[in-house]
């Protein structure tokens, strides 16, 4: 590996944990859930991907991890309804990521802002509107991500062309991971904004322990 | 969220399914206007200012200006297109490294994003889903490559369809690559404007002329840049015509992931292919001189700034973005600053930064 690259992996693993982390920990993970999820994300991406067809494979860091992450979120939901939000966000989601790499034009330069990127912005707001839930925003990036790519492999395999279907082949820098990430943080912006907005100068209500956001005790 | 909002929501998704379904075509072409009105070049997507463009003559243009209803840009001329000479050291440095590590092993590793992109009048059309023209110019080139003991990796894997989304997708393939260290990483492509503007004549020989793309969005922009700068000086030298031009524009293609990334095009849809292929043999003949040729050695100095300086372009972009969160989530700037050590806390362990209080609080 060249000095280039060992920097851009460093600078690549710092800004993963530095964000990743306070990211995931946004998702009502402890730290050491949090960290090794990420952990897991970048070892597992540099791992070969597992093909189970000839036309399907999946990497374990790039797809594989945020899919158990995503069930691991969706089975702790609060209640059956944050359940069903979570699932109805990554339909849209992926409708709306589906979309959008049909409608942006084709080449880099015509688009304003990257697909990859774009993904992630739309997921979060999505994610947002439909449970105000930075969980949410997880599921519905990772989820509506995957649905999309397979609905593409789908749409393609239909027209008669053998084309490998490989969800997360990038690993920690794929689409899915990044898309996740990026979904939350903005969730979390927006979150954060509104509250923010509403509330003011005053102390916010709740507070982060053990792993869950708890009402504060008021001072007699 | 009430249900007949669900419902309106997943309506208008469906509504735009149909429309998302008919692929684009690809079917702008801009052309680019020196000061004076003048054609300088032409290329089949939008261009941006601030876009740069070196010009077969080695003139370096700025964009400046873009009229969209006319689909024109107007480029300002900067000067002589020098080459970096610290970006380019920084690329032997990288290419020697490899090379110092490695057992000898010269490799080029290359995909093809557009698995359409076909040559309309030998393949009947320009875009095929099965059996594109792209493949037959990308294995003649790995041929050539071979031929001079060069090893040579062309995964045939298509991203279909051509849109949006085709480099999230060659990204996996490019990934997959990189594992095995290449000395380049090339994405082969064709391009879309008039065939007049790719028709040359190298060695008596009619072929198709070569642009070279880098995209200026990624931080290793400029040893991309140097790697294009320098294949076009040792064309230029060895077979003048064969390399057309230099487009630096907006967007990545893949390239963030290695500094020896570059994106060439082979041609345009509207040439025969025969062409394009025939460029293959003075263009595996310039990669041979450029990573492996004694010159080009000669004039590696170890001098990574240049590499690194994309580097810190991202972490600062990163610590501003993560400035402005903490701004938000607080308030105020002691709040900001507060939040910052006990994430530096959490981050090492305790090492740096405030730990949390005993009550546990956050």
């Amino acid at each position: 590996m060249t000095i280039g690259l060992i920097l851009l992996a460093i600078a690549g693993i710092l800004l993963l944990f530095g964000v990743g982390q306070r990211v995931l920990d946004k998702l009502r993970l402890t730290d050491r859930q949090a960290l090794l999820c990420i952990a897991l994300i970048i070892a597992g991406g540099v791992l070969p991907d597992i093909s189970v067809t000839p036309q399907f494979s999946f990497n374990i860091g790039g797809a594989l991890i945020p899919l158990i992450l995503c069930a691991y979120l969706w089975i702790k939901a609060g209640t059956a309804k944050e359940r069903a939000r979570c699932l109805a966000a990554a339909l849209v989601t992926g409708a709306a990521v589906f979309a959008l790499g049909r409608l942006m034009p084709d080449e880099p330069e015509e688009i304003v802002i990257d697909p990859g990127y774009m993904h992630g912005l739309a997921a979060g707001v999505i994610g947002y509107l439909f449970g105000r839930s930075r969980r949410g925003a997880f599921i519905a990036g990772v989820l509506g991500v995957m649905l999309s790519s397979v609905a593409s492999a789908v749409y393609v395999w239909s027209q008669g062309v053998d084309q490998r279907l490989v969800l997360g082949g990038a690993g920690a820098y794929d689409v899915i991971v990044v898309t996740g990430l990026l979904a939350v943080l903005l969730s979390e912006l927006i979150g954060e904004l509104i509250e923010r907005a509403v509330r003011g100068q005053r102390k916010p209500a709740f507070e982060f322990k053990d792993g869950e956001f708890v009402r504060k005790e008021q001072s007699k | 969220m009430k249900l007949r909002t669900l419902c309106a929501a997943l309506l208008a998704c469906a509504c735009l399914l149909p429309g998302a379904l008919a692929e684009n075509d690809g079917d702008c072409l801009y052309t680019l206007l020196d000061a004076g009105g003048g054609e300088l070049t032409m290329r089949a997507a939008r261009m941006y200012v601030g876009d740069e463009y070196i010009s077969g003559d080695d003139q370096l243009y700025r964009v400046v200006s873009v009229d969209d209803a006319a689909m024109t840009a107007t480029a300002q001329l900067v000067g002589p297109a020098s080459v970096d000479e610290a970006a380019l050291a920084a690329f032997y440095a990288l290419a020697d490294e490899e090379a110092a590590q490695g057992d000898g092993r010269r490799l080029i590793c290359m995909y093809s994003t557009h698995s359409d992109e076909s040559y309309a009048p030998d393949d009947g059309t320009y875009s095929l889903w099965e059996g594109a023209g792209i493949y037959d110019v990308g294995n003649a080139l790995k041929d050539e490559l071979e031929a001079r003991g060069i090893e040579t990796i062309y995964s045939e894997e298509s991203f279909l369809p051509h849109d949006a989304d085709a480099y999230n997708r060659s990204r996996a393939t490019a990934e997959e690559l990189l594992k095995r260290a290449p000395d380049a990483l090339l994405d082969i492509h064709r391009d879309a404007i008039p065939a007049e503007q790719y028709e040359t004549t190298v060695d008596g020989e009619d072929i198709s002329k070569v642009r070279l793309f880098v995209g200026r969005s990624n931080q290793n922009a400029d040893a991309n840049r140097a790697f294009a700068q320098r294949i076009k000086a040792v064309a230029d030298e060895e077979y003048p015509g064969l390399i057309k031009d230099i487009y630096i524009g907006k967007g990545n293609y893949n390239q963030e992931l290695y500094p020896q990334a570059l994106l060439l095009e082979f041609g345009t849809d509207e040439i025969e292919k025969d062409k394009a292929i025939g460029a293959t043999e003075y263009m595996a003949d310039v990669l041979d001189q450029v990573l492996y040729g004694e010159s080009a050695r000669a004039e590696s100095e170890a001098d990574a700034a240049p590499a690194a300086k994309g580097i810190f372009w991202v972490i600062g972009i990163a610590v501003l973005g993560a400035a402005i969160y903490g701004l938000v989530s607080t308030g105020r700037l002691s709040g900001m600053w507060d939040k910052l050590k006990r994430g530096a806390s959490e981050l090492t362990g305790g090492l740096a930064g405030k730990k949390p209080d005993e009550s546990g609080k956050k």
